[in-house]
């Protein structure tokens, strides 16, 4: 009778045995992975703080952030917190330091989290693409306005500049002195304008539009363009309300005729459109050296009127300014865009490699053909058009203004976005350039060619 | 009575588990004892003591014919219930629960010795009464009322897991002893609501219900222990780091030799160490569940019941708690966990084990 009742005792402890053992099988087989791989788990601290972190330096060997006791020093305070970011155990790694932290603690990769083995107590040092003289440029020529220049070798991928305003200090004391106000500041200036910042393209989404209705044989088509047309039951209008007169496909581009590429959006019709911009990255996202956010073509099909809009990169359809770069990469790359990065290699204290970028290709939204037609509008566009002020006497200069309508359209406080993007030397490009500036209220020409042009210029005159 | 053998296998496991612990105290406190005490050995010097006076305990009960805590069990219940009502008055506040009782030398919790009164009061009284327990009023119901005064006791604390402990261990030897299944579960289910109750007019406690449903809501509040535990148990994976490889007990939570120590072990010994220890408990159990069956009598068969209970219910529920399959509750890991008294009263309970397996019957 006792015995009976005992037994069933350890029937119940057994049955509780069995569920403990169950679930820590489940736990280690299933979830283990997903748990220690969690960015709070400090771990990666504890390991951080018996490593020197390794350094980073740009192209040409400029040490840019290195660290010494402990403690992380940013050489050029904010000029790279939108691309090296910040490393900070209160408020965690981004950018850089985030995504290459395995490497600056002198690991090869997540799994070998806990392999102590290796060089020992100093990580390695990474040599990023950026080209310090050009990011210093682009930073001051950029002045106090809010938003981004991005800078890409379009042969390779390689970014050369990465520029975002506002920006912040991103050594760890003022983080900790100010991380309220940078929260909380209206500005936004922990937001990467060139790499998250979502924007209307404007008129630099001509480049797409003009790729579509280069396939679809437009590029031959005449317009009298009387400064304003109506589509369905909507208005659009030149910038300026310019009338263009009578131009062909190359005029209209130069000039930006927002009469020409509407009528040829309505005719383009947004599926088209959207399988354009796709082609050259809208829509998708790729494995990047830092975050950056997706950029998204009008999600839903619509008139005539819509396309139009869309046509002349209003309407739904917003990009950052490194998707815009992107875009003119093609252009510049006989219709090749090469993955970009930012980090081209790490090294150990020996000097020996441990990583190594080689340029690849992420898209090929456009043939060679349809790339160089683009290039001579764009060509076309600096030499006579919307672009003049991005010309550089004997450098063959490309390049796309915009002007692009936001959300402030129709407020008394209404001010536009201003874009440029831009490459050269236009048959062999060196250097892609995209200029935005936010809520600037000026035209992409007058605001941002001059810009893109100095940087041009800084850049093939190494 | 004439003196047997005493079962071997059984104070193996024992010797094993506390030799195991032993080296977990170590490796899971010596960075904390660095810190604070400037001084690695802090607490194993401490603990070690503690297990050699546990030792010479254990080899004294297994010496002392279980037989004589006949007598013994009513004044050592009243003694215990004078320890819970002092603990209310003089014990020390630690982390909102006055359960320790400072004797100078060494603290100690008398809900501790309140399980051991329990269970031998429990054995001797239902041994000497075979049957009472058919009858509700006169049988049952004067039993659960005494659960219920310690529970309530325990709850001034308070101390939740201790009146879990306590009431699982009572209502064990209960049910062995012949208790009804339908009369226990007739009175369970009040005590389930009464619990129920319990958590949720204690705000820190339902807190610690929402952190186990979802620990990674609160990361650095109310989940932050349960989510350091399994960063523990997921960075140790399948082999573990290394005995003294531990990355959480470089401070990541406060006391990691004390209710978390399993985290340790499975960081440093993995999902096979951890397998291991369960095993070992299992066979401890198995062993005690043995000689419950084997005992000459009733009052041995219960005790040993208890016991077994005891170490089942302590080790389940900290397992449970540090792998995050139930909230978490204050429990320490018989054996494992740091604390000398704790220690020294499992050995006592396990010379009591041993020297019932000298009366065995086979």
């Amino acid at each position: 009778m006792v015995n009976k009742k005992i037994i069933k005792v350890l029937m119940f402890i057994v049955f509780l045995f069995v569920l403990l053992i169950g679930h820590l099988t489940y736990f280690i087989v299933f979830k283990k992975d997903e748990v220690s791989q969690n960015s709070h788990n400090k771990r990666l601290w504890a390991y951080e703080e018996d490593i020197v972190r390794g350094e980073i330096a740009d192209r040409n060997g400029i040490v840019l952030a290195f660290s010494k006791e402990g403690e992380r020093i940013y050489n050029y305070n904010s000029l790279y917190c939108h691309v090296i970011g910040y490393n900070s155990k209160i408020y965690g790694k981004t950018n850089i330091e985030s995504k290459f932290n395995s490497l600056l603690l002198g690991r090869g990769g997540l799994t070998e989290v806990f392999n102590l083995s290796g060089d020992g107590k100093v990580g390695y040092d990474l040599t990023l693409t950026i080209d310090h003289r050009l990011q210093h440029y682009a930073y001051g020529r950029l002045g106090n306005a809010n938003g981004s220049i991005v800078a890409i070798n379009p042969q390779t991928g390689e970014v050369l500049a990465l520029v975002s305003k506002p920006d912040f200090d991103p050594s760890n004391a003022v983080l900790i002195k100010k991380w309220t106000e940078l929260t909380e500041n209206s500005n936004s200036p922990l937001l990467a304008r060139a790499t998250s910042g979502l924007y209307p393209p404007g008129s630099t989404f001509k480049i797409i539009t003009s790729a579509a209705a280069i396939e679809k044989g437009m590029d031959n088509d005449m317009y009298s363009d009387t400064g304003s047309v109506i589509i369905g039951n909507t208005a659009f209008y030149n910038y300026g309300k310019k009338a263009n007169g009578e131009i062909d496909f190359k005029k209209a581009f130069a000039l930006s005729s927002n009469f020409a590429f509407c009528s040829m959006g309505a005719a383009l019709t947004s599926p088209t459109l959207r399988d354009m911009a796709q082609r050259f990255g809208f829509d998708k996202t790729f494995d990047f050296d830092i975050d950056f956010s997706k950029s998204a073509f009008a999600a839903k099909d619509t008139d005539e009127a819509g396309s139009a809009a869309l046509a002349i990169g209003q309407g739904e359809t917003l990009a950052t300014p490194l998707q815009m770069a992107l875009t003119a990469c093609a252009v510049a790359n006989d219709g090749v865009i090469m993955k970009p990065y930012i980090v081209q290699k790490a090294t150990n204290k020996n000097g020996n490699l441990v990583y190594e970028k080689k340029p690849q290709q992420l898209y090929k939204p456009i043939t060679s053909e349809v790339s160089e037609k683009i290039k001579d509008l764009m060509v076309e566009t600096v030499k006579t058009g919307t672009g003049k002020n991005a010309g550089i006497r004997n450098i063959s200069v490309a390049g796309k203004t915009g002007t692009a309508e936001n959300e402030l359209l129709g407020k008394e406080n209404n001010k536009e976005h201003a874009w440029f993007v831009g490459f050269a030397p236009a048959d062999d490009s060196q250097i892609v350039v995209a200029v935005m500036l936010e809520y600037s209220g000026g035209s992409g020409g007058e605001l941002c060619a001059p810009i893109a042009r100095d940087i041009i210029n800084t850049y093939l005159k190494k | 009575m004439k003196k047997g053998q005493i079962d071997f296998q059984f104070l193996i496991i024992v010797m094993a588990l506390l030799a195991f612990g032993l080296i977990m105290v170590f490796s899971a406190s010596s960075e904390s004892a660095r810190y604070n005490f400037s001084n690695a050995y802090f607490f194993i010097q401490k603990q070690i003591i503690w297990a050699a006076i546990s030792i010479v305990a254990m080899v004294m009960l297994a010496n002392f014919d279980y037989h004589r805590f006949g007598k013994l069990a009513f004044p050592i219940l009243l003694a215990s219930i004078i320890m819970l009502v002092m603990v209310i008055f003089i014990g020390e506040d630690i982390k909102g629960g006055k359960r320790w009782l400072n004797l100078g030398f060494a603290s100690f919790q008398p809900s501790e010795v309140a399980k051991i009164a329990i269970i031998i009061f429990f054995s001797c009284s239902l041994s000497k009464n075979p049957g009472i327990l058919n009858k509700f009023w006169r049988g049952l119901v004067p039993y659960l009322a005494i659960i219920g005064v310690f529970a309530g006791l325990l709850m001034c604390e308070p101390h939740f897991s201790g009146t879990v402990v306590l009431a699982g261990i009572g209502l064990v030897i209960l049910f062995v002893a012949g208790a009804k299944g339908s009369h226990l579960f007739m009175l369970g289910s009040p005590a389930v609501v009464a619990g129920w109750y319990l958590i949720i007019s204690e705000e820190y406690r339902w807190k610690r219900i929402t952190a186990f449903l979802d620990p990674f809501k609160d990361k650095l509040g109310d989940g932050w222990q349960i989510i350091q535990s399994l960063y523990a148990i997921g960075s140790g994976g399948i082999f573990g780091l290394g005995l003294g490889r531990s990355r959480q007990k470089f401070l990541y939570i406060p006391e990691p030799h004390n209710d978390f120590i399993f985290s340790i072990l499975c960081e440093e010994l993995g999902f096979i160490g951890a397998m291991l220890t369960i095993l070992l408990f299992a066979a401890l159990i198995w062993r005690g569940i043995k000689i419950a069956m084997n005992a000459p009598d009733t009052f041995g068969s219960l005790m040993a019941v208890g016991i077994t209970a005891l170490i089942a219910i302590e080790v389940i529920i900290n397992i449970a708690v540090v792998t995050s399959s139930m909230p978490v509750t204050g429990m320490p890991l018989p054996f494992f966990s740091y604390g000398g008294t704790s220690l020294l009263i499992i050995m006592c309970c396990m010379g009591i084990m041993l020297n019932i397996s000298r009366h065995s019957k086979s």
